[in-house]
């Protein structure tokens, strides 16, 4: 049994001041999406800026009630879940927020960010607690004269080990990270990643990693997912993805990773994604990715792809795979 | 592109920026946090200037001394910044005023602390381009949708009304580049534009500024992570180390012939997507100074596979290694013999 099994997940946003009366009154953020993370596994997300990557981890962590479908964590449904029904599922799921600015509280110092965390759950009091906060810090790259200060006196990555050093405190079984590591310099990303899996190696976490640098998620990943406009286009082991992806945008996605050599750089082809850039509040009911894919016919126009397994453990969702 | 081109015969020549021996530091109740501690860097008309190092290294604050917008406890310790020959630091608030956006303009790397959570995207908008440009409020509000589709955000009208939280974080970052690009500025800092963008609107908003640099002639400083983006977008690279320029030249000298260990560690923690096993990723080790007691030596020092005694004691200036191409690290010492 996998440890998370997302079935047919909606997510879909109300949109307010309808002034010019259209039927299109929700953002789709998240439509449609279905997957499952065995224990132990790292799934990679990656997708197009807006698609639904970050609504999908908050869904997941059931930091929003999703609009339809099921989400079970170590088989119990907890998509339907009350605030106190989900209590003893909060500290087993964490989440590493995407962005490190509006996600720590300006008045606490950095210990008392962590050590709330530590108290919320319950976890430790006294000596014990001062110690787990000084180790926690330090393992995200952080001393000990860093505890007594307040968020804003430090830089974006820094923040963002404050961030990662409140989920890790508690524990957790399974974490959504949601761009943990791009506000981050390289040499620090490769502390957090070597991190992250260690501490995964340890205590066999879970994760779900949203993140846009290709490279990194090929690497931290098992698998890869990779969202449009709100659905999975295409899911596959990393390697496999890598090497032979199937799907254009994917196609596209990877022809477009920055490649850190000058010349390189300015000899390398990439594919144009031209065409109007499609948008989650009037989703076609045909193939969502048609106004800008190179390959498209005219099927493409007229029925949507189904998401299939076109290879063993590989799925996608094109007409001409 | 024209790659590694270093002016140096310009002796009399006015610059469009020099900042020189910049420092800046933040005073808080456990004393002075030094966090850019003698910078100096130039930019000439139409160039491209990346600037890259450690998270938390004085970029962002370089620069927002620059634009001198730093937080309350901030200060411009010493130094002077020149605008073509005219010194920043001396500049009243409302000279500071007037220069802002129109002439230097800036996309903050934190979206959310810069647009105001309480307007929607195209009150904010649309007031900004009334303000600066002078436009009216109808035409303000067709140069805003038209802004925000520029930077590919879709249904550009429907997104006006919307508010900032309800933006994903790549869509916020682009909202803020729309701002900045607004303004046609003679010099435009970016401070990490597309970490939140996927690899093809990354690509795309950088084929904009380089679209915008050669329409317009507008110098770029882009302050980012991606080293890739580095290698694809800026003509001269600087590398920070804890509030210091450890390495400075051209993108080629940097990727290439790296000078600084600090820069070399630095190329050496990006994964290899080529490789199909699995590999350790290896970090430079150790962790970055104290700014509140920063090293009299070599701030790198205690990280550093090859320090020597001196580096402790006596911190490194910028040893000219090639044209145009300084590292501030004593393995560069003309007199030491095995310097290549
Ligand atoms: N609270 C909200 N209210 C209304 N719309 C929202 C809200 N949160 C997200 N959306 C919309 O849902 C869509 C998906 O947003 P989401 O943040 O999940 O994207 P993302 O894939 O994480 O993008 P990015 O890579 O830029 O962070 C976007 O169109 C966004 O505007
Ligand atoms: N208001 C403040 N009070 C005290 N210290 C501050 C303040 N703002 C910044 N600092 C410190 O100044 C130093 C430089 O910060 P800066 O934001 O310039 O880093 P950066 O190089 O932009 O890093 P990143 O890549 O993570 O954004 C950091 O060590 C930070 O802790
Ligand atoms: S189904 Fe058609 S439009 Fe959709 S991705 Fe495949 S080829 Fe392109
Ligand atoms: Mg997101
Ligand atoms: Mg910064």
């Amino acid at each position: 049994m996998p440890l998370l099994d997302v079935r047919n997940l909606k997510k879909y946003f109300p949109l307010k001041r309808g002034l010019f009366g259209s039927r299109a009154n929700f953002v789709k953020a998240v439509d449609d999406v279905s997957l499952s993370i065995e224990r132990g596994e790292t799934l990679g997300l990656v997708g197009e800026s807006g698609c639904g990557k970050t609504t999908v981890g908050r869904t997941i962590a059931r930091l929003y009630d999703p609009s339809e479908g099921s989400i079970r964590y170590d088989g119990t449904d907890i998509s339907h879940m009350t605030q106190r029904e989900l209590v003893p599922f909060r500290r087993k799921i964490q989440m590493i927020f995407q962005d490190p600015f509006s996600s720590l509280d300006p008045r606490m110092t950095v210990g008392d960010i962590v050590g709330e965390a530590i108290d919320i759950h319950g976890l430790a009091t006294g000596q014990e607690r001062a110690e787990r906060i000084r180790s926690i810090l330090s393992s995200v790259g952080l001393s000990d004269w860093h505890a007594n200060r307040y968020p804003h006196e430090f830089s974006g990555g820094q923040r963002q080990r404050i961030g990662i050093a409140r989920a890790l405190v508690v524990e957790p079984s399974f974490i959504v990270c949601d761009e943990p590591i791009s506000a981050l310099d390289v040499s620090i990303q490769a502390q957090i990643v070597n991190m992250l899996e260690d501490f995964q190696e340890k205590f066999g976490l879970t994760y779900l990693f949203i993140a846009h640098d290709l490279s990194m998620v090929k690497h931290i990943s098992t698998r890869i997912g990779v969202m449009y406009l709100g659905s999975l286009v295409e899911l596959a082991g990393s390697n496999d993805l890598y090497e032979t992806p199937l799907h254009p945008y994917t196609k596209s996605l990877l022809s477009a990773i920055p490649i850190p050599d000058p010349i390189e750089a300015a000899n390398s082809r990439r594919i144009m994604l031209e065409g109007e850039v499609p948008s989650p509040i009037d989703t076609p009911p045909w193939c969502k990715f048609v106004s800008r894919c190179p390959q498209a016919r005219s099927i493409c126009g007229e029925d949507p792809p189904e998401f299939r397994e076109v290879a063993s453990g590989h799925f996608a969702a094109c007409h001409f795979i | 592109m024209n790659r590694g081109k270093i002016s140096v015969n310009q002796k009399n020549s006015v610059k469009l920026l020099e900042i020189s021996c910049l420092k800046t530091s933040f005073f808080t109740h456990l004393g002075e946090v030094k966090a850019v501690d003698d910078v100096s860097i130039c930019l000439d008309e139409s160039e491209t200037l990346g600037i890259v190092g450690e998270s938390g290294s004085g970029k962002s604050v370089t620069m927002l001394s620059v634009m001198r917008l730093l937080s309350d406890n901030g200060r411009i310790v010493s130094g002077a910044i020149y605008f073509r020959g005219r010194d920043l630091t001396k500049f009243s608030e409302g000279e500071m005023e007037r220069l802002r956006g129109k002439q230097i303009g800036m996309i903050f790397q934190d979206p959310m602390t810069s647009l105001n959570p309480v307007f929607t995207i195209g009150n904010q908008l649309t007031e900004m381009i009334v303000r600066h440009l002078g436009l009216g409020k109808k035409d303000a509000r067709d140069r805003a949708v038209e802004m925000l589709s520029t930077v590919m955000i879709p249904s550009p009208v429907q997104r006006m009304k919307q508010f900032p939280h309800e933006l994903s974080g790549g869509m916020r970052q682009r909202v803020m580049t729309a701002m900045a690009l607004c303004c046609h500025p003679d010099i435009l800092i970016a401070d990490e534009p597309t970490t939140a963008l996927d690899v093809t609107i990354q690509a795309q908003i950088i084929d904009l500024l380089k679209d915008l640099k050669s329409r317009t002639g507008t110098s770029v400083i882009l302050i980012t992570h991606d080293l890739g983006v580095v290698a694809g977008f800026c003509d001269k690279v600087c590398v920070m180390y804890a509030g210091r320029i450890v390495e400075s030249g051209s993108s080629a000298d940097i990727f290439y012939t790296p000078r600084h260990p600090y820069t070399k560690g630095l190329l050496k923690s990006v994964p290899n997507p080529k490789k199909m096993m699995k590999e350790r990723l290896v970090p430079i080790k150790g962790v970055p100074p104290d700014l509140l007691k920063p090293p009299v030596g070599c701030a790198f020092a205690p990280r550093c596979d090859h320090a020597m005694k001196i580096c402790i004691l006596r911190r490194p200036p910028l040893f000219e290694v090639g044209d145009g191409h300084g590292a501030g690290c004593f393995l560069n010492h003309p007199d030491l013999p095995a310097s290549a």
